[in-house]
């Protein structure tokens, strides 16, 4: 039977899941292997969960956790990807993704890394400039100029237009 | 004002939302867990995967009577270095650091290391990197550092990243041999059993070099030049498919990592043109020591601490922890290794050791609370 502490961390890993997943989904473009880097970051926060519980944000600790997985052990996470999609063949697959889904996803692997990590962190991830500079060890300068060139080439690949200023909000 | 790009970003969340399936808090849980404990399964497979392994790696013979008996005793050896409540440890004599350290974090990442001469620590609060020469007094050596540095235990230099420089620094001499901004900074992740030294895999008296993405790179310290060098390797065939992880380096040698330790998957060594295959004995945590002769890395059967003597292939197993105990893993000065065995993988106060692979004998030492390793 879970304990309160174990309780407590079920409805953190419910309530935070669906972005966290996003967050990966966007630095892979594939769910399942979102699926399983979110999963694995939720193991590590299940590790420290006795002081990440007392974080004002513990979510964007998890997002950051499974962003970094999707980053630095991609190949290594492809292993285990291959692997689990091997014991998933006899599960109903997924729906498809949207168009919208497709064409973002699709337009963020064509940029540089530096500028995909950043929109990611950003925008699906919900983690401020100052904090990405922190996490990548740059000026924030450097995150926002990152933001509104990989915005720009975004939109240039969609095919529409970008308004500038849009990393103030950070 | 939001746009387009803006739409599709949160209609992508909302589309992930929509289709993805939560394996569930508990599997997390039980991941964790499985990783901490070992499961009574793995241990009846891996009594006959080691025969395989030891095959497999050893020139010379090497049988159970190699394996050590429990450590009992009491002979710390004057190279043990260690953090705890009570202060820096450097065998029995105790040293006053001058801020509190905590164990490694996702955040912060591992936070002491060593030198010949002494300890650097990162002070998590201010973002200083300190050295503590053994006898002397501690002084401040570098600011603003994300991460703690990372030493040649058995020399002079350390190094660690200030923003996107390297620097390098000369701790016998006191001066900085260099401050270099480099093309990709370290970047390391909290790891299995053992601290990750920041994605920092060597600091020698010749070179630093720390990994970046999918290449590592190399600063020459006499020629202050950067090179790259692959740091991930095609799937070979005994891989089973499975990309490869370069995930330390002692001049000639590399370890290279096979897969997360979910595949089953684990290290290989890399010397001379010859490739030892490491799979079927320990898991994906490991480390070379200082002087490169051995690995220090974790069975697959029951996630305890093992010594791999690569010249002979001799294998010498640690102590071992409790079903449902952690074991924690660093190197000290020359052959000396320290292990910590914890009741569970969320605390970082247990059992310490320190183990002489040469010797191939571990010994109990006197901890106080929490415990932090060198990376």
């Amino acid at each position: 039977m879970a304990d309160g502490r174990e309780h407590d961390f079920t409805a953190f890993y419910d309530a935070t899941w669906c972005q966290t997943v996003a967050c990966a989904y966007g630095m892979t473009a594939d769910l399942s292997a979102a699926e399983d880097l979110a999963q694995e970051a939720y193991c590590r926060a299940w590790r420290r969960w006795s002081s990440l519980s007392r974080y004002d944000d513990a979510a964007a600790w998890v997002r950051l956790v499974a962003t970094r997985l999707a980053i630095s052990r991609w190949r290594r996470a492809r292993s285990t990807l291959d692997f689990l999609a091997r014991a998933r063949e006899a599960e109903p697959t997924v729906a498809p993704p949207n168009e919208a889904t497709v064409l973002l996803v699709t337009a963020l692997k064509k940029l540089p890394e530096p500028q995909r990590r950043a929109l990611v962190l950003h925008h699906l991830g919900d983690i401020p400039v100052a904090e990405i500079a922190r996490i990548e060890g740059c000026p924030e300068g450097t995150v926002k100029g990152r933001l509104s060139r990989g915005r720009a080439a975004l939109a240039a690949l969609l095919d529409v237009a970008v308004t500038e200023g849009e990393t103030s909000h950070a | 004002m939001p746009d387009l790009v803006d739409d599709l970003f949160d209609a992508v969340v909302a589309d992930v939302a929509g289709r993805t399936r939560a394996p569930g808090a508990r599997s997390a849980v039980a991941r964790a867990r499985r990783r901490a404990a070992g499961t009574t399964v793995m241990v009846v497979a891996a009594v006959a995967l080691v025969a395989v392994s030891v095959s497999s790696l050893v020139r010379g013979p090497t049988t159970d009577s190699t394996l050590s008996p429990s450590p009992a005793g009491l002979d710390v050896g004057e190279q043990a270095v260690w953090y705890d409540d009570l202060g820096l440890h450097r065998g029995d004599v105790l040293e006053r650091p001058a801020v509190r350290l905590s164990a490694a974090s996702e955040d912060r990442g591992a936070v002491l290391t060593l030198v010949r001469t002494g300890a650097l620590y990162l002070d998590a609060t201010r973002d200083e990197v300190w050295f503590h020469p053994w006898g002397g007094d501690p002084r401040v050596v570098g600011r603003r550092a994300a991460h703690g540095p990372v030493g040649d235990h058995d020399g002079d230099l350390a190094a660690w990243f200030e923003g996107s420089h390297l620097v390098v620094l000369d701790t016998a001499a006191g001066r900085e041999l260099a401050r270099v901004d480099t093309p990709g900074v370290a970047r390391g992740t909290s790891g299995d059993h053992l601290d990750d030294a920041n994605g920092i895999l060597q600091v020698s008296a010749n070179a630093v070099v720390w990994l970046t993405g999918d290449v590592a790179r190399r600063f020459d310290v006499t020629t202050k030049t950067i090179r790259t060098l692959p740091a991930t390797s095609a799937p070979a065939e005994w891989t089973d498919g499975i990309s490869g992880i370069l995930t330390d380096v002692h001049d000639g040698t590399e370890l290279w990592s096979w897969g997360l330790a979910d595949t089953g998957a684990g290290l290989s060594v890399r010397r001379d043109g010859a490739e030892r295959k490491l799979t079927a004995f320990v898991s994906t945590s490991g480390r070379l020591s200082p002087d490169g002769r051995f690995l220090l890395a974790v069975t697959r059967d029951l996630h305890a601490p093992a010594f791999v003597d690569l010249a002979s292939g001799g294998i010498f197993r640690g102590p071992r922890p409790t079903p449902e105990g952690y074991s924690w893993i660093a190197w000290s000065h020359g052959d000396t290794a320290l292990i910590l065995l914890t009741p569970d993988v969320q605390q970082q106060a247990g059992t310490l050791y320190a183990c002489r692979a040469e010797r191939r004998r571990c010994d109990a030492l006197p901890s106080s609370g929490n415990v932090v390793l060198p990376s």
